[in-house]
């Protein structure tokens, strides 16, 4: 289950900045130990550079998750139709690939254009 | 005398302002510019947290980060990475060098620092609120 939190426009650099601390301090808030919160926020950051850099603009979703007694983040940054080719390449550029930062990173199309990233980071 | 923190910054500015306030903190601090040095230093007298700038010269960031986490004396010290560079891969290089922490250089640099640290037990803790709820 997922508890939405808080939103994020993503419009400009400093949003890339505003976000990321929103994330690490988040992270922090939930349990997760410092390598982790640098995880969860370097994904989340790299992603929305992405969206910002394409020109497209977006928006960035926080939640918290529960399945059973785990508890996890979830971040979902929407965008244009041209984050599908430029996170499949981010993704897939191993071993230093986004994916590796979080323990789900799904590309999903939404209507017309709209794509999303979700990113999700368990307790463990 | 080991101090609480060695910092190893090449840039004077950065180093001065960091010394300044972990000082304040009532840290004792030690500064060095360079990643071959700061090695030597941090295994002959170990500090209890080393923060690291990533672009040094003779040795970055990622190796002395290597070279503490593998020396015996330093096995076990608190490695905090500040750095401009904030993509993915950086950041696992990080990590898997053995950083404890890995922090940017942003406008919330300092106090990630502070709070790394408190986490740490480096510095007593401040009470907290959820300010993401």
């Amino acid at each position: 289950m997922a508890v939405s939190r808080k939103r994020f426009e993503l419009a400009n650099t400093y949003d890339i900045v505003q976000t990321r601390q929103y994330a690490r301090q988040m992270a922090r808030e939930l349990g997760f130990g410092l390598s982790d919160q640098a995880r969860i926020a370097t994904a989340i950051s790299e992603v929305i550079q992405q969206i910002i850099g394409h020109g497209s603009g977006g928006e960035a979703f926080f939640a918290t998750l529960s399945d059973g007694p785990r508890q996890g983040l979830e971040c979902i940054c929407t965008g244009g139709a041209a984050l599908a080719q430029l996170l499949d390449a981010a993704s897939s550029r191993l071993p230093g690939g986004i994916s590796r930062l979080v323990d789900e990173f799904v590309l999903e199309h939404g209507d017309g254009e709209e794509m999303a990233v979700v990113m999700r980071k368990w307790l463990a | 005398m080991s101090s609480d923190i060695l910092i190893v910054e090449d840039s004077l500015t950065q180093a001065l302002r960091l010394k300044m306030i972990l000082e304040r903190e009532g840290l004792t601090v030690s500064w060095v510019p360079n990643g071959r040095v700061a090695v030597e230093l941090a295994t002959e007298k170990p500090p209890r947290a080393v923060i690291i700038d990533v672009n040094l010269p003779e040795l970055d960031g990622f190796k002395v980060c290597q070279a503490l986490r593998t020396h015996p004396a330093t096995a076990e010290a608190a490695l905090i990475l500040l750095t401009v560079r904030d993509h993915a891969q950086d950041t696992l290089t990080g990590l898997d060098a053995g950083a404890t922490a890995y922090i940017p250089k942003d406008d919330y640099a300092e106090a990630n620092l502070l709070q790394a640290l408190r986490d740490l037990a480096i510095l007593d803790p401040e009470p907290v609120e959820a300010s993401w709820g």
